[in-house]
């Protein structure tokens, strides 16, 4: 197969994301940079102010004395659904009747800017009958049995039994934090009227065809008149997903109801009360296991907070419960999820999609059965590793191939040089308390191993549609979106080789439903994995078609000719490929050609929780070392090494870029990212003022990167390349691990077990008093 | 609005050409000025509320050297005559091109929506660094956020660049200054004499006054339409210069952050860590002394260090200055001994001695640009025989307003820093009263007091800084 090519004219090499250089000066046009005709309105939101009610009413007769020319548009004036649901139904873009979290969209002012809107939403009084009783929390949603969907079990072996008759035991929960995704640009939608009810929509998704589909059922109006479009994301990390279709249709019904251009930009204080965040876990274990920390049962029972509606939950729990297994063998597992339906804001996809919580719980389960029978964490996982010995058989049924995790042992310790370090933060240690001085150190690996591909099958899928013209100038599209994460330049890559002719042949076009339909979101860090694959194959049919043409044209069987750096190259005679582009015109070749890709192999079935939902695991590993201060609690990471599997990269540049990015945005949720409620269920953090995201400083000062070598992905991928999106997130566990190991010899008295995510300063000195109260 | 005489029109200069602020109708943002009725809109809005550095653009001071600034904070009705270059502007000029191209090939921009705003903080470090160390990068950094790359590609870009960058100088403004100019419902006014500032207090009832308005331009967002005053301080030449006296240094109220941390690196180090943590660079280009006062607030930085200092404000009033230790300024939560037209004129601190230690500790739950979950500052002076002679302790962010720590100063001072931890606990629980809020809980905030005096005693002990955990 081709794909398979070693000499590669584009793939593999270091490209610079596609338009960086507009970005760096300025010139890279996002949603609220596009020229607006002089008819363009402004939309802002009425949000609800408490979690769960009645509305009585919505006085809005002061807003309109700030401005007459305002429009106030609500729930009743929806012409179709006032359903956004991606998966199940019953997702409302404006609260009807009753509102169910504090931040949920009841309406849409409209007026001549965006400040005179927000000014007049400021003069709208809302009346509610208010319900005493709302659930705020995870354990008040389990305990009355507040679900989404029937709860997920599923076991392996005899897990409970094992547990009764392993030599130790033990139980706990912890809980860990949810996360903001706090892209840069909040969400953004711009909806423009046509004639005969077409409409076209620019909106920061992800996915754009669910931003079609959702204007769509909202306005009632097919989809096929309804355009889609978005040219680049100022980042999105899951947060666009499923949450942009809501601002995309309201957008859209302003535009609908007033006959004129409608823009929406949240603020971010409204972004951040009304859209959708990781979900937020409890864990509750018990666990049993023998004096070497071979796991012999495990029960593990999850409850995630899915808030109001269920949006993305059941899958975003799907990958929770199949990545609780991260890179160990149970054979006697069992496992629950629980949905919990609470009156907080709608949680939904970001990076990792459950898989970090899922991670994050059994490696803590992990450390501590390695605290508990004091010895080392490393070997204890060594017990458990999948291999050949402890089984290659997950819990949930798929078999896991081509297992990485010795190789990557074997290169951190000459990479990161683990068992010396662990000895001097030993040292460092002891000398501290000789010396009464308040710091400590910390330090933990982690492997990871991670499945690709959407946990629903048919997901994944992906359209591409290349154009050649008769200049020889290339123009790719495809069902992807960018989002700074280089898909772009990527799939141009890809193309480039194709066609084998300089990457600036190809002309990157911004992502449209016209264009290319029915696409899935850009997400599971599934974007050049399929889309890649598309556009190859896409570009691959009128390759052949030119190459049939210029064995013609050279007289010369297709096999003697080569398409190399935008030549045509035949024994001794060549053309440009703006010359076989030209002749294949006037000879009535079409240049132009859709492809289509669909991920091989993998099923699943949801009521069982049985299958191989995964076409392949990406594998990675880390090794942190943490400091915190026992005086004040507070903490940084110093150093890290990662190790990740990116199977033969597409583009190594643009890797490293997401493996640092993904990596510091793990380390901001399980650290410094606080997500901070009333008693009364108002997010109080709604802004960066309160909300930290890491900074510049609090990046490790050493921070040594390796993409894992010569290890072409097994399956057939894109140049055997693997995802790379998601997949570093998870290996920032090993810094709340090393924080962990950090508390654990910080004195005699302090308590490890009491850190739970994220490890703010208030936390970890709770941890360091052993104080549960703090 | 009615048509002006093209003299008397507000107007400043953004990317060395003079625009008109014209046909506004509210109080408006030079953000949003400089998106909507400039068509600049490479400056983005992340958060508009300071923290982001999205919007970041750059100023001129009144020295021609540049400054990074947020645009989504500053209204335009503040920097009438000033210079303003936007990311339009700098990525035009040649001497700006090579950190362009360095931030390319580390890959620095990803998503791209936070890059303009690092582009313009490396800009104005670079202006002043030739080859920055990396903690000079990310104090430069530390207005800025990126939620895409990580940091280090920008860092590393910014360290792979070895020359200093030179941009040209400002547009040198003259002719007639403005006395007042008109946003929509808002009016500015601009006194540039004490004697127009008295003139005005004197007679006038209703209105703002306004500084760098980096908490005020937050806290009356929602009044941008509403018919309002705004007395402008900043235009006042003794109000934003800092005198040297024999035995004093008296500070004018509008004296940015910035000179005031030019002011410690000389001569009060010890207090350079927090002063540096104070906001951003950005955030200190705007801020003022006078304004944090100002605000009352029990997290506000400059309170414990000026109680240490033992500083006088100077009140003005419409009949003049009269003077008042600043223990006796702050009269609750977000209350002050300002009586009705008077404002803060001046703060006089006394030099400190030879034999006098100074201590400051800022605790927050990021590191940079965060505001303080409390803090601690100390004056001390230990004699020959390592006896404390006398301390000064004062916290912020553990009572309803910035505090004197007595008990606790009066222990330390009579157990000659021996005490002990139940001893402290007892003492401290006299003098602070925390609350519990998103920034930490109220036992949170006493146990870290605790570990803040046993680092004020470590140092003390040892004659040695302590570090911080990011500066180690
Ligand atoms: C992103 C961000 C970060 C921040 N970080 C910090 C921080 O780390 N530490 C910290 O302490 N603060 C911080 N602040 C708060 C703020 O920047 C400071 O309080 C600053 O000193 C205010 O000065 P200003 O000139 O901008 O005040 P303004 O906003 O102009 O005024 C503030 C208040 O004081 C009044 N006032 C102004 N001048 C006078 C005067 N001369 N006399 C009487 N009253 C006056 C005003 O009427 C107003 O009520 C931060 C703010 C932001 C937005
Ligand atoms: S927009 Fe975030 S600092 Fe101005
Ligand atoms: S590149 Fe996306 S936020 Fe910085």
């Amino acid at each position: 197969m081709a794909l398979d090519n070693k000499n590669n004219m584009s793939v593999g090499k270091s490209h610079y994301q596609d338009s960086s250089f507009r970005q760096l000066t300025g010139r890279a046009e996002y949603i609220d940079d596009i020229p607006l005709s002089e008819n363009t309105l402004h939309g802002a939101l009425i949000l609800s102010e408490i979690p769960s009610g009645m509305i009585t009413s919505i006085e809005t007769e002061k807003a309109k004395k700030f401005d007459p020319s305002i429009t106030v548009i609500t729930a009743k004036d929806i012409p179709g659904r006032n359903d956004i649901a991606p998966i199940f139904a019953d997702e409302p873009i404006f609260a009807e009747k009753e509102v169910t979290y504090v931040g949920q969209p009841i309406g849409l002012i409209v007026a001549s800017s965006m400040e005179r809107a927000r000014a007049a939403v400021n003069e709208v009084k809302i009346v509610y009958k208010k319900d005493k009783t709302p659930i705020l929390d995870l354990d008040l949603a389990f305990k009355k049995k507040n679900f989404f969907l029937k709860p997920i079990h599923f076991e392996r072996g005899k897990a409970n039994e094992q547990i009764r008759q392993a030599p130790h035991k033990l139980e706990g929960s912890f809980s860990m934090g949810g996360q903001d995704h706090f892209y840069l640009e909040t969400h953004i939608a711009l909806a423009i009227p046509h004639e005969n009810s077409e409409f076209t929509i620019w909106s920061s998704t992800q996915h754009p065809t669910e931003v079609q589909h959702g204007v769509s059922n909202v306005l009632n109006i097919p989809a096929a008149k309804i355009s889609s479009k978005v040219r680049r994301l100022g980042g999105g990390f899951g947060g666009k997903e499923s949450q942009s279709t809501i601002y995309a249709a309201i957008a859209a019904l302003g535009a609908y109801i007033l006959d004129k251009p409608v823009k929406l930009r949240l603020n971010r204080k409204d972004d951040m009360a009304s859209s959708g965040k990781r979900h937020d876990f409890e864990v509750k274990y018990s666990v049993g296991f023998n004096k070497k920390g071979k796991i012999k049962g495990l029960d593990i029972t999850l409850l995630s907070n899915a808030g109001n509606v269920c949006d993305l939950s059941a899958p975003v729990m799907s990958r929770a419960l199949t990545h609780l297994d991260n890179c160990y063998s149970f054979k006697d597992f069992t496992a629950r999820g629980y949905i919990c339906k609470t009156n907080t804001v709608s949680n939904t996809a970001f990076r990792g999609f459950g898989g970090p919580q899922g991670m994050l719980a059994i490696e803590t389960i992990l450390e501590r059965v390695s605290r508990f029978l004091e010895i080392d964490l490393d070997e204890l996982r060594h017990e458990n590793y999948y291999s050949l010995k402890n089984g290659i058989k997950t819990p949930y049924g798929q078999i896991v191939k081509n297992i990485k995790i010795e190789k990557m042992i074997n290169e951190m310790e000459t990479f990161a040089g683990l068992e010396k370090r662990k000895l001097l933060v030993e040292k460092f240690n002891r000398s501290q308390i000789n010396k009464n001085q308040p710091y400590r150190k910390g330090i933990a690996f982690m492997p990871a191993k991670f499945g690709i591909s959407f946990n629903k099958v048919s997901l994944n899928q992906a359209g591409a549609l290349v154009h050649v013209y008769t200049d020889g100038s290339v123009r790719l599209n495809h069902g992807g979106t960018e989002m700074g994460q280089g898909l772009f330049i990527k799939v141009a890559q890809v193309v480039s080789e194709c066609f084998n002719i300089p990457i600036d042949y190809v002309h990157i076009s911004g992502t449209n439903t016209d264009e290319v339909p029915n696409t899935s979101a850009t997400a599971a860090s599934s974007g050049s994995d399929i889309n890649g694959m598309a556009a190859w194959k896409a570009a691959t049919v009128i390759k052949r078609r030119m190459l049939k043409h210029a064995s013609k044209v050279f007289q010369k069987p297709p096999s003697s000719i080569e398409f190399k750096n935008g030549l045509i190259l035949s024994g001794n005679k060549s053309m440009t490929f703006k010359e076989l582009a030209f002749s294949c015109w006037e000879n009535r070749i079409s240049l132009s050609s859709t492809g289509f890709y669909k991920t091989p192999k993998i099923s699943w079935d949801q009521e069982k929780f049985k299958g191989s939902p995964y076409f392949y695991f990406t594998w990675g590993a880390a090794v942190s070392e943490a400091i915190i201060d026992i005086d004040t609690g507070e903490s940084r990471i110093l150093r890290a090494d990662i190790i990740q599997d990116c199977g033969s990269s597409l583009n190594p540049l643009i890797d490293r870029g997401q493996i640092e990015g993904g990596f510091i945005q793990g380390i901001g949720w399980l650290t410094c990212e606080e997500l901070y409620y009333s008693p009364d269920g108002k997010l109080l953090t709604l802004g960066p003022s309160t909300y930290k995201i890491p900074g510049s400083r609090d990046v490790p000062p050493e921070f040594n990167i390796k993409l894992l070598e010569n290890t072409p992905n097994e399956e057939k991928t894109i140049f055997r390349s693997k995802a790379v999106g998601e997949p570093p997130l998870l290996l920032s566990i090993s810094h709340f691990l090393a924080l962990k190991n950090a508390i654990s010899m910080a004195s005699e008295t302090s308590n490890a077990d009491l850190l739970n995510a994220p490890a703010t300063p208030s936390k970890i000195l709770a941890a360091v008093h052993n104080d549960h109260s703090m | 609005m009615e048509k002006q005489n093209k003299k008397s029109e507000p107007s400043f200069y953004v990317n060395f050409k003079k625009v008109y602020a014209r046909n506004i109708d509210s109080n408006i943002s030079l953000l949003n000025f400089l998106r909507h009725n400039c068509k600049f809109t490479g400056t983005k809005e992340g958060c508009s509320e300071g923290d982001c550095g999205a919007c970041s653009v750059l100023i001129f001071d009144e020295k021609g050297s540049l400054a990074p600034v947020n645009s989504c904070i500053l209204k335009v009705g503040q920097i009438i005559d000033k210079n303003i270059v936007t990311i339009e502007g700098a990525s035009k000029l040649s001497s700006a091109k090579p950190l362009i191209q360095a931030l390319n090939s580390e890959a620095a921009s990803q998503c791209g929506f936070c890059t303009p705003g690092f582009v313009m903080a490396a800009l104005a470090l670079k202006e002043k660094h030739k080859s920055p160390s990396e903690s000079i990068i990310h104090d430069s950094l530390s207005g800025n956020l990126c939620r895409c790359t990580g940091y280090r590609p920008i860092v590393n870009g910014i360290q792979s660049l070895k020359e200093k960058i030179r941009l040209p100088m400002p547009i040198n403004s003259k002719g007639p200054k403005l006395k007042t100019a008109i946003f929509g419902k808002t009016t500015y006014i601009y006194p540039d004499s004490k004697k127009e500032l008295i003139e005005f207090i004197s007679k006038e009832e209703n209105y703002t006054v306004l500084s760098g308005g980096t908490d005020w331009n937050l806290e009356a967002e929602d009044s941008n339409f509403k018919q309002q005053k705004i007395l402008f301080l900043n235009n006042i030449k003794e109000m934003s210069t800092i005198k040297t006296k024999t035995s004093s240094f008296e500070i004018g109220a509008c004296v940015t952050l910035s000179k005031f941390e030019a002011l410690c690196r000389e001569f009060f180090s010890p207090f350079l860590d927090t002063i540096i943590r104070f906001g951003s660079p950005q955030i200190r280009t705007a801020a003022t002394v006078g304004g944090n006062l100002g605000t009352s607030s029990p997290i506000g930085d400059l309170a414990p260090l000026f109680f240490v200092l033992e500083a006088q404000l100077s009140l003005l009033g419409p009949k003049g200055e009269r003077t008042i230790p600043i223990k006796d300024f702050f009269k609750g939560y977000r209350k002050n001994a300002l009586k009705r037209n008077e404002l803060i004129y001046k703060v006089k601190i006394p030099k400190t001695k030879k034999e006098d230690s100074i201590f400051s500790w800022k605790l927050s739950k990021r590191y940079d640009q965060d505001i303080s979950t409390l803090s601690l500052a100390a004056k001390f002076k230990m004699d020959k025989n390592h006896t404390i002679e006398n301390i000064i302790l004062s916290a912020g962010g553990v009572g309803p307003t910035p505090l004197l720590l007595d008990k606790t100063s009066k222990l330390l001072k009579d157990s000659n820093l021996r005490f002990n931890q139940n001893s402290l606990i007892t003492a401290l629980s006299h003098d602070i009263s925390p609350i519990s809020d998103l920034r930490g809980t109220a036992k949170y905030r006493s146990a870290a007091m605790v570990g803040l005096i046993k680092k004020m005693q470590r140092s003390a002990i040892s004659g040695e800084k302590q570090h911080s955990i990011m500066s180690i």
